[in-house]
Formats: structure tokens, C-alpha cells, sequence
């Protein structure tokens, strides 16, 4: 953002009192410095950038002026309006404190909830489990090569997918999966609050007896990691023997 | 079957992998030949499951002689009353025809022939019993993966295009890292298919050809 080098230039604005709460836009801008007149708030200090910006252009109520030789000029007017306001200056933040409202730790009612889902992100993430129809795999495990089945834990869901866990992941078209602690994440998402990740474990797999995989709309089922065996043609043969209804 | 000791040599190499031997018998009657036939048949059958494609059937003949091979070169290490030509009477090639199922079947007991060879060239370097077992260890190539023979001088017909077979050998290959194997042209891209795109990964040492045309 270009500045006004020279700096000559100072721009005021004034505010009627009943639109203060419009200042919040420009609160964060630390140059600033605010003072009270009776009815009115000015601020001071815009550089030339922020002068024509949105947040301040959208401000409702207000005055713009610059300063030339000790006068207030109304921006880019030929008159003079006014002399220079001489007035107790601090800075932004400080002259429009915020008060936050006071939490009540006693209180566990309904706003106390979050709710845990899946956003979608950009992140790239190491795929480690996918989650294939068992008549896909079917079609691979009886030609495939046992050196790309030997690091690859499985089993079967719901009676007609399969679950594989282990890197690298076989040659199929399946739902991809990334691992975070003990949770297994559709590629390509992430949790919107990733911060609750230890405690939502701490509460759903409190023994870390499982993997809890989730679904891109964000419903999970879970896997017992003691379920996982190693994938081989004959494990997968004697699997699909008794299910004969899956295929 | 509490006598037959064929069966009990060949039960305890299949399950333990050792060698035992109960005595220097080398007839071998038609009923312990039975007995062997079926246990190797069983063998075969729980093998199978763990085989890709479809497999060939079990070839009885096939499983006979390489366990009988087995039993006699077991017996050879200790025991070693006849001339070399004897040897070569008692081992002799396989008689008939070989295919895919004959070359799977005999690989239940010939896949132990390289200890077989590598415990007899501790006990002595230059026995001519060897050469006639590498002999036999080069037709059956398959169940020498593991030992170091010369690639130039096996010789994988269009046996090994079965599809079942040739995915288990190039298997084994992997498994046991045969990098001079690997580079046979016959094996080279069924090699470097299994590995796909994780052959860095997977075998280091392994560079696939370049099979684009």
C-alpha cells in the first residue's frame, strides 16, 4: 500500500455518538488515534489508503476533513470549515474500549454445545486407509502381486466394503482416508475445530481400542484395531467364503 | 503309517522345516507312496488358497518325485554307500511331461533342495552329488529362486506364462531380492508391474526397464 510520503496531509473524521458502534470496522487500525467532543467522536490519522477505503467510506453519519495551516477543511474542499479541534487524543483501541461479556462458568446450558464436523481443506495429508466395495478388491486381490498386499492391514464393514489400512495403498478407486491421532479423515477435509481433536477422542475411543473413520458429511463409524488382519489372497478367499451374500 | 518313514520325514519338513531321518531305507513301497501322495495333496490344496489367479491342479506324479528326490538326497548327506552312478539312477530327472501344475506340485518339497545343497557343500565343497542336484535345481528353477544359479543357464518356457505361476515366481523373486533374476528378460516386466510406481520404495536396488516403446 503506497503512503502519503510527504505525510502532509491529515485527515479527521467526525462521528455522531449514535453511529460509534460503526467504528468497530476500523478499530484495528493501530495508527489511529480518537477523542470525544460533546455528540461527536473524531479520529485522526488516516493515512491516504485508509481514507478511501471501504470501511471507512461505508460509515454512516460522518464528516471527513483534512487539515491545511491549523484549518479543517471538509475533504477535498476549497473553504475552510472550522479550526482544528483541541481535544485529549488517544489512541483507537484505547479511547473505544470493548467489553466482552462476562462468562458464567456455572453455567452448562444448551449455548455450551459444539458441534464437531468436517470442512473441506487444501491440506495436503499422507493417505492411509481407503475404504473399497469388497467385489472392487475382489478383482485386484486375485491378481495381485503379494509384495503391494504385504503391508496392507484389512477388514470387511457393513458386509460390502473393505477397509484397508497401511501405505502404500493398493491401485483402487476408493474413499480415501488420511490418519490424525486415532481418527481416519476423507481426503481432502479437515476437522472445523481441529482443537477439540484429544478431547473428542478422549470421549469416543477412551481406551484407543479403535479407529474412529469419518465420512465426508461427517458421521464416523469405528473399526477395532485388533479387527485388522494382513491382507492376503487366502485370508480375503476364506473372508468371501462366508460371505457368500456379499458379492 | 506309524512306519512309513517317507511320510514321517517329509510331515516333519513340510511342518518343521528340519530333517529327520529314521535309518538309511531306501525303498520306498507302493501304499507309503500312497500315503505321501495324499498328505502332499492336502499340502497342495491349503496352498493353493494363497495362490493368485486360478491354480492348476495338483499333479500327483510330479509331487511324488520331488518328494522322493528330497527323501533320497536327505538320505545321501548321511548315509553314502553307493557310487556316483548309483546316485544318478536313484536321482533321476523327471520322467514325464512338465507344466505349470507339474512345476507347482513339485515345488511342495523341492523348494527345500537348496538347503539340501548348501548342507552338503559345507560337509564337502566338491562332491559330485551337487552337480547332479544343481542339475536338477536348474530344470526346476522355480524352486531355486533362492539359490544363486546362473540366470543364463535356466531356461522359463511357455510353462511359465501361466498366469498363476508366473506371478508366484516373480513373488519370489521379490521376496528374495534376486536382483539377477529380476533382469532376465523373461521376468523383467512382470517384475517391474508388481512394483509399480513404489519400486523405489519397495526394492531399492531394483531399476525397472524402460518398456515404453
Amino acid at each position: 500500500m503506497a503512503k502519503d510520503t510527504a505525510g502532509s496531509i491529515v485527515f479527521y473524521l467526525r462521528l455522531n455518538i449514535r453511529s460509534k458502534e460503526h467504528l468497530g470496522a476500523i478499530r484495528h487500525w493501530k495508527n489511529l488515534k480518537a477523542a470525544h467532543e460533546a455528540g461527536y467522536i473524531w479520529v485522526k490519522d488516516f493515512t491516504a489508503d485508509q481514507i478511501k477505503a471501504a470501511e471507512v467510506l461505508s460509515l454512516p453519519d460522518k464528516q471527513m476533513y483534512e487539515a491545511r495551516g491549523g484549518k479543517l477543511f471538509l475533504k477535498d474542499g476549497y473553504l475552510p470549515e472550522r479550526n482544528i479541534p483541541a481535544l485529549l487524543w488517544s489512541p483507537i483501541d484505547r479511547a473505544l474500549p470493548v467489553k466482552l461479556p462476562a462468562f458464567n462458568h456455572n453455567y452448562f446450558g444448551i449455548p455450551g454445545k459444539v458441534t464437531v464436523g468436517l470442512v473441506k481443506s487444501a491440506h495436503e495429508k499422507k493417505a492411509s486407509a481407503m475404504l473399497v466395495p469388497l467385489s472392487q478388491l475382489q478383482k485386484y486381490v486375485e491378481t495381485a502381486p503379494a509384495i503391494r498386499l504385504k503391508n496392507i492391514r484389512w477388514t470387511i464393514v457393513d458386509k460390502q466394503y473393505a477397509f484397508l489400512v497401511g501405505a502404500p495403498l493398493l491401485p483402487l478407486h476408493g474413499e480415501v482416508h488420511y490418519t490424525e491421532s486415532d481418527f481416519m479423515i476423507p481426503a481432502g477435509y479437515a476437522f472445523d475445530l481441529h482443537a477439540l481433536l484429544s478431547s473428542l477422542n478422549t470421549l469416543l475411543n477412551p481406551k484407543k481400542l479403535f479407529w474412529i473413520v469419518f465420512n465426508p458429511d461427517s458421521n464416523y463409524f469405528t473399526v477395532p484395531k485388533a479387527q485388522l488382519r494382513p491382507l492376503t489372497i487366502g485370508s480375503f478367499r476364506a473372508s468371501l467364503n462366508q460371505l457368500p451374500e456379499a458379492l | 503309517m506309524q512306519n512309513n518313514l517317507f511320510l514321517k520325514m517329509l510331515r516333519h519338513l513340510r511342518l518343521q522345516e528340519e530333517v529327520m531321518l529314521f535309518g538309511n531305507v531306501i525303498e520306498i513301497s507302493q501304499p507309503e507312496e500312497t500315503q505321501v501322495m495324499n498328505f502332499l495333496r492336502t499340502e497342495y490344496e491349503r496352498e493353493i488358497l494363497e495362490y493368485p489367479y486360478t491354480p492348476p491342479p495338483f499333479n500327483p506324479e510330479a509331487a511324488l518325485w520331488a518328494a522322493k528326490t528330497i527323501y533320497l538326497a536327505a538320505q545321501l548327506i548321511l548315509y553314502r554307500e553307493s557310487k556316483l552312478t548309483q546316485v544318478r539312477e536313484l536321482l533321476g530327472h523327471y520322467p514325464l511331461e512338465t507344466d505349470a501344475s507339474a512345476v507347482l506340485s513339485a515345488d511342495l518339497c523341492l523348494r527345500f533342495l537348496p538347503d539340501i545343497i548348501s548342507q552338503l557343500s559345507i560337509i564337502d565343497p566338491d562332491d559330485s552329488l551337487i552337480l547332479h542336484l544343481l542339475e536338477l535345481l536348474i530344470a526346476w528353477h522355480y524352486s531355486g529362486v533362492r539359490y544363486p544359479l546362473n540366470p543364463q543357464k535356466i531356461n522359463p518356457n511357455e510353462v511359465y506364462n501361466d498366469p498363476c505361476l508366473k506371478q508366484l515366481y516373480t513373488d519370489r523373486i521379490i521376496k528374495h531380492a534376486r536382483l539377477p533374476l529380476a533382469t532376465h528378460p523373461f521376468f523383467t516386466v512382470s517384475v517391474s508391474a508388481s512394483l509399480g510406481l513404489f519400486a523405489a520404495d519397495l526394492w531399492k536396488d531394483f531399476k525397472p526397464a524402460h518398456t515404453h516403446e
